[in-house]
């Protein structure tokens, strides 16, 4: 069947710029973009370094399938009509729970599992991680997620690199990757709000959320309750320590950050617009938006 | 006799008829009982008081309103503790209709022993012209209407007639004694009969829904078999067109790929847009023709009445279909061959080796000039590289759609017996309520019987109601 209604690739490339700005989701947390000149070399660059890391990936993991991990299957199936995604591959490797992510670009995109984390994860956590990971898509979060992951995580995609380089690539990128940290990491913390959201959008419990993120932040399953949890960093987290500095060039923001912030969303009108249920008094996108930015600052 | 009657009475469950039981042979065995009844209170009163001042026995004065259920049972309770019974009677309207009635109902309770003595006589001597002739009439009609079993005694023979039942005292104990008995007994084996059959139906009813039980989990489970296959068949067939659809699709976008990219100057752009007007160009056929195959599946299953609820079971969600990374530039080989025999040429002559230096940059150079590229050729690497990606979205659209067709397809395959079993544990209290209902009222039919059993043989014992 011929589909007359594309359009043609001269009037696609002179229109190109205005169609990546396409309009992000309302759960998006400081929606970002960056499109510095160059981006399409940057993109190839990254298709062909993560494609030898998910080859690396996929010699001990496996594509998730209806026959392989069913399941997961089924929890990326939903997870993607949920957010509104096309189902992207996803792989499961032994990797940590940690390493867990989204990988590519954000035209390419890849989820990689840990399969120490599926294993004997409840369903409703599943789709927490999983839709947390597809969430990343939905926001084009991957190109520079990736980025980020290459040049500054020391488990991940640099390892490749330092197999073939040595220490070499240690002298060439450190001062890339503390530039790459300092730009960066603030744009990568809000990220993952956002990609907490989108779990929380896929699984549609506020516990489990939050048991998850437990999960996510202990490694194995916690016998804690999360507001327990909660209620003991109260206790013994000292605010005037300087550690609490750590988090300026930190990945990701400190759980108890995260957990908050997804209590807070779960209190909000794009939440209550998604069907969730709110209880009490229901914060507007831009009260969201501040108290989360303010919850998000450091120091 | 008293203890057996009360064994038998508390084993049918009848606590209240033993206490009764108990009650009555108490009363029976104090002295002659004359129960004194009456619709008439006046009448009744009057009438008791003349029975106490005979100074035989006690008299019990039990005026009847028929209108008060309660004040019926209290009279019955009472019945039972007597010898005998006198229902006084006005002489102003001797055994009307209302207290027949009232008689026939108490009937069954009364003693053997019963009379009915017209009250009052001495108010006919008042209103009447005629009294001996009036009183005459009324005990005439009196002989007429009074129910089988009540003599009819004149006022004046009162106090004779409870002389006689005083002399006979010991042997009316005995029979009115008995007589209790077999009222009481029967009174049990027709509430034991009608408790037998009301647990011999409670099973029935109980072996009948659990019946309905099975049944439904046996439809449960062929509705959702009747729905996997339905959905499942329409979901094959629809998926089938689709991967057609989008091959011809792919195929057309192939062929037209070379016209497309001559209609864009410069090979730069072309590079740049290519590979995202590929996604979104498939992107866009792939998302609108899965919503014209979710159109297709809803609407065919809606022609085979699958509800829209299961028909929600049939979804395809769009596959990420990314082209691979489209390459423009070759002729790598070349390349380093002329860099290297420039470099190393320089190198040679560097340090000296003149001769060796310019021949092996010469190469170089007529190497570069000689196997310079078309300038077409980036241009003509980009289709072709195109093409491959379009091939592969194919093979990568066949595979994703069937993996989520083969994820429908399992999920279907138990969808019968999910469903049974969703039926199964929505019914399970039902069910267990039902089984356990079943087993008590089997037990309680059983005991039942056997206390039947028991009463049929006592009530034999004691022969038929003499006042049947």
């Amino acid at each position: 069947m011929s589909d007359a209604q594309h359009i043609s690739l001269a009037e696609f490339a002179a229109t190109m710029p205005q169609r990546r700005d396409e309009a992000l989701p309302p759960w998006v947390h400081a929606p970002e973009s960056f499109e510095p000149p160059g981006m399409d070399r940057l993109e190839e660059l990254l298709d062909t370094v993560v494609a030898l890391q998910r080859a690396e990936w996929l010699q001990d993991g496996v594509y998730v399938g209806p026959r392989a991990m069913g399941s997961v299957y089924r929890d990326l199936l939903d997870a993607a009509r949920t957010l509104g995604v096309a189902v992207p591959p996803a792989v499961v490797a032994g990797v940590g729970p940690s390493s867990q992510g989204t990988f590519g670009t954000d035209d390419r995109p890849f989820l990689l599992l840990s399969s120490f984390f599926l294993q004997g994860a409840p369903e409703v956590e599943r789709r927490f991680v999983v839709g947390r990971l597809c969430g990343h898509v939905r926001a084009r979060h991957v190109t520079w997620g990736t980025l980020y992951a290459l040049l500054v995580d020391q488990d991940g995609l640099m390892k490749i690199g330092r197999r073939t380089l040595g220490p070499a690539l240690e002298i060439l990128l450190a001062p890339i990757s503390l530039g790459v940290r300092l730009a960066l990491s603030r744009w990568h913390r809000a990220a993952e709000i956002t990609a907490d959201r989108a779990g929380l959008i896929a699984c549609r419990d506020v516990d489990a959320a939050r048991r998850a993120l437990l999960r996510l932040a202990l490694g194995v399953r916690p016998e804690v309750d999360p507001a327990d949890y909660l209620d003991t960093l109260k206790g013994t987290r000292a605010d005037d320590s300087p550690g609490r500095w750590a988090e300026l060039l930190a990945s990701h923001p400190f759980m108890h950050k995260r957990m908050s912030a997804l209590d807070l969303f779960a209190r909000s009108a794009p939440w209550a617009d998604l069907g969730g249920a709110v209880t009490g008094e229901v914060l507007t996108a831009e009260e969201l938006a501040r108290r989360t930015e303010a919850l998000l600052a450091v120091g | 006799m008293e203890r057996s009657v009360e064994t038998a009475l508390g084993s049918a469950g009848d606590f209240a008829g033993a206490a009764l039981w108990r009650s009555a042979c108490r009363d029976l065995g104090s002295g002659l009982r004359i129960a004194v009844i009456g619709t008439d209170p006046d009448a009744t009163a009057r009438l008791g008081k003349r029975v106490r001042d005979a100074g035989r026995g006690t008299a019990l004065v039990l005026p009847l309103d028929p209108a008060q259920a309660d004040g019926l049972l209290a009279v019955e309770e009472a019945l039972v503790g007597a010898h005998a019974a006198v229902w006084a009677t006005p002489v102003t309207a001797a055994l009307g209709e209302t207290e027949r009635d009232a008689m026939a109902r108490v009937g069954r309770l009364v003693p053997f022993e019963r009379a009915v003595v017209i009250a009052d006589r001495h108010v006919l001597d008042r209103l009447s012209d005629d009294p001996e002739g009036e009183w005459g009439q009324i005990r005439a009609r009196l002989a007429v209407v009074v129910p089988p079993g009540w003599a009819v005694v004149d006022p004046t023979d009162l106090d004779g007639w409870i002389a006689d039942l005083d002399r006979r005292r010991d042997g009316l104990t005995r029979d009115r004694r008995v007589a209790v008995a077999r009222v009481l007994l029967d009174d049990a084996r027709e509430r034991t009969a009608a408790s037998l059959a009301e647990s011999v139906s409670a099973v029935d009813r109980a072996e009948a829904l659990l019946g309905e039980e099975d049944a439904a989990l046996d439809e449960a489970r062929r509705h959702g078999e009747r729905i996997a296959a339905h959905v499942l068949g329409t979901v094959q067939s629809h998926t089938e067109s689709l991967l057609v659809d989008l091959r011809a699709f792919l195929s057309t976008l192939e062929n037209e790929l070379p016209s497309e990219v001559a209609a864009v100057d410069d090979v730069v752009t072309v590079r740049r847009a290519l590979p995202h007007w590929l996604d979104h160009v498939v992107d866009g056929f792939v998302t609108r023709r899965l919503d014209a195959w979710r159109v297709g599946v809803l609407a065919d299953l809606g022609e085979v009445r699958i509800p829209e609820e299961d028909a929600r079971r049939a979804a395809l969600w769009p596959p990420a279909l990314h082209p691979a990374p489209l390459r423009a530039n070759g002729g790598w080989a070349r390349r380093l061959a002329v860099t290297a025999a420039l470099g190393g040429g320089a190198a040679l002559a560097l340090a000296g080796l003149v001769v060796p230096g310019v021949f092996l940059a010469s190469v170089g150079l007529a190497g570069s000039a000689l196997t310079r590229e078309d300038p077409d050729a980036p241009r003509e690497r980009l289709i072709a590289s195109a093409r491959a990606a379009c091939r592969r979205m194919a093979d990568d659209a066949d595979r994703l759609l069937r993996e989520q067709l083969a994820q429908i397809e399992a999920e279907l395959k138990t969808l019968g017996d999910r469903e049974a079993r969703a039926a199964d544990e929505a019914r399970q209290a039902l069910r267990a309520r039902l089984v356990e209902e079943r087993a008590w009222h089997r037990n309680r039919a059983r005991e039942l019987r056997q206390v039947l059993d028991a009463l049929a043989v006592r009530v034999e014992a004691f022969g038929r109601p003499e006042s049947a």
